[in-house]
């Protein structure tokens, strides 16, 4: 197995589903908080120039959701105090707290996601799917840039003549318009050129083609068929009723058995794996780097 | 095999794996599994749509076009920087839908959504707002005739795409939250978001009000220059 950059986008994205379900599905805190670490812990070594700063929401969620979660539901037995006449419980504060865990968790993972599911990637998938929705999708991304560089051109064309005036809201505005409908006309004009010269090159004739190509490897069976097999296995421990909380009327936390340590253990490899194949990724290009 | 699969998604979404949806939601719905059912639903829905725009025979030109109007909506949020809150995606989705079609439209319309989201980050919502502004494509497409004629209609349309994005998006926020519908989260959420509502209401009104003439004559003119 490689570093998930260089896998199949289809074996990504089934290891990410087998982490992100057993996370979502169960309000558990102990999923939760494993998922949270280990997410942020691949959050980092996915995206090295990441600042701390930028993850403080993922910790801010939990107390945010423990605050609101009492209000809305007064569910559980245990009464701490009455706000504005209803029940302030344990339980919906302690949900709540579980609730912002599984809800930081599943973004920091879906975050993850994004980072190694890059464009390429995506239609890649999407040209599985539709080729044509994929050139669209392809077009778009592609046209970005030349717009912002086209829009740039005229504001400064604009500005060079004294045909812009920026001094309140509504002469802002209304330049902006301006510079959009001359951006307008080129990029459609653009287009249609554009077009032109695709069919000229014989576009829709005949086979498609792909720019990016991820062969299928061993490396891809084994990620899909370890994260399938631990996934399982979490799942069982949870059919089984040996993991997993019950959180009204009464906290009913799981008996700690073996078979619901197997579970946890299950989920904390699945969630290791991916941490552990970008930190081989790091050693080799250290290791290969250093022989240079 | 790419052809097999679209295939298989055009015959099991429909009549195996939504009604599945469905019937697994109901049981379990005392579960979180209803919110993902639903999120499952909106993901297949656009599998569905996507599988059915490549049997269609689209022009290249129309090709070129739909990817034009998503780069420029998405574009619209960099170009109106300088106002907060005031995004074009709607009314730009709604325009290219009147002139162009509905199903044009709704590709737009998710296509904007995903990408803009590559700039301001993707999560579970990606597909409701794929959804969402997709809706407003398609369904602008179909009143495509009395939205041409009057710029009323255009306008009210713009308020009502502004209310009911911001409804259907509070709908995925309670259930991404909460697990299930609980009404006093959704009012309060709604209450919550009346700015952003507020905001989206009248950015799309001046937006289509601004735009929607000279972009359609833009829109006009390459059809009968070239013939689209």
């Amino acid at each position: 197995m490689k570093s998930l950059y260089r896998q199949n986008p289809a074996a990504v994205c089934v290891y990410f589903l087998c982490v992100l379900l057993p996370v979502m599905f169960g309000i558990d805190p102990v999923t939760a908080g494993t998922g949270l670490a280990a997410g942020l812990v691949l959050l980092f070594l996915l995206d090295p120039g990441l600042k701390p700063r930028g993850v403080w929401i993922y910790l801010l969620i939990p107390l945010f959701s423990m605050a609101v979660n009492p209000v809305f539901n007064h569910n559980g037995v245990t009464v701490l105090f009455f706000l504005n006449r209803n029940p302030v419980t344990r339980e919906a504060l302690l949900y709540g707290l579980v609730l912002g865990l599984v809800i930081s968790a599943a973004l920091v993972w879906s975050r993850c996601f994004t980072a190694v599911m890059d464009t390429d990637r995506l239609l890649y998938v999407t040209g599985r799917l539709s080729p044509k929705v994929s050139l669209v999708l392809s077009m778009a991304l592609r046209y970005i840039p030349l717009c912002r560089r086209q829009a740039a051109r005229i504001r400064e064309a604009r500005r060079a003549v004294g045909l812009t005036r920026e001094d309140n809201a509504v002469d802002r505005l209304r330049s902006a318009l301006s510079v959009f409908s001359g951006l307008v006309t080129w990029t459609l004009e653009n287009g249609i050129v554009t077009a032109d010269s695709m069919e000229a090159r014989g576009y829709g004739s005949g086979c498609r083609s792909r720019y990016s190509l991820f062969p299928w490897t061993r490396g891809d069976t084994l990620l899909s068929a370890l994260s399938a097999a631990l996934f399982a296995a979490v799942l069982a421990a949870r059919a089984a009723g040996k993991i997993g909380y019950v959180w009204y009327p009464v906290l009913v936390t799981p008996e700690a058995g073996p078979g619901g340590i197997a579970g946890y253990l299950a989920f904390c490899a699945l969630c290791l794996t991916g941490i552990i194949l970008e930190i081989k990724e790091r050693r080799k290009w250290r290791s290969l780097r250093s022989e240079i | 095999m790419p052809e097999k699969i679209r295939r298989v998604i055009r015959v099991a979404v429909p009549f195996a794996v939504m009604p599945a949806a469905v019937i697994a939601g109901g049981l379990f719905s005392g579960e979180r599994l209803y919110a993902w059912m639903i999120l499952l639903m909106v993901i297949l829905t656009q599998l569905l749509f996507m599988a059915g725009f490549e049997r269609r025979t689209v022009g290249t030109r129309r090709l070129v076009i739909a990817a034009v109007m998503t780069a420029l909506s998405v574009l619209g949020r960099f170009v109106f920087a300088p106002l907060p809150g005031f995004k074009p995606i709607t009314a730009i989705v709604v325009i290219t839908a009147v002139w162009i079609g509905g199903e044009t439209g709704f590709l737009v319309g998710a296509l904007s959504a995903l990408i803009s989201n590559f700039f301001s980050g993707q999560g579970p919502w990606t597909p409701f707002q794929m959804f969402a502004w997709g809706m407003i494509g398609l369904i602008a497409g179909y009143l495509a005739s009395p939205l041409r004629r009057s710029r009323v209609l255009l306008a009210l349309y713009g308020i009502l795409a502004g209310i009911a994005y911001s409804f259907f998006m509070d709908i995925w926020t309670v259930l991404w939250y909460n697990g299930g519908i609980n009404w006093a989260l959704y009012s309060a959420a709604l209450a919550t978001a009346v700015p952003y509502t507020v905001s989206y209401a009248v950015s799309n009104v001046v937006f289509l009000l601004l735009l929607g003439k000279p972009f359609g004559e833009k829109l006009q003119r390459v059809k009968i220059k070239y013939g689209v």
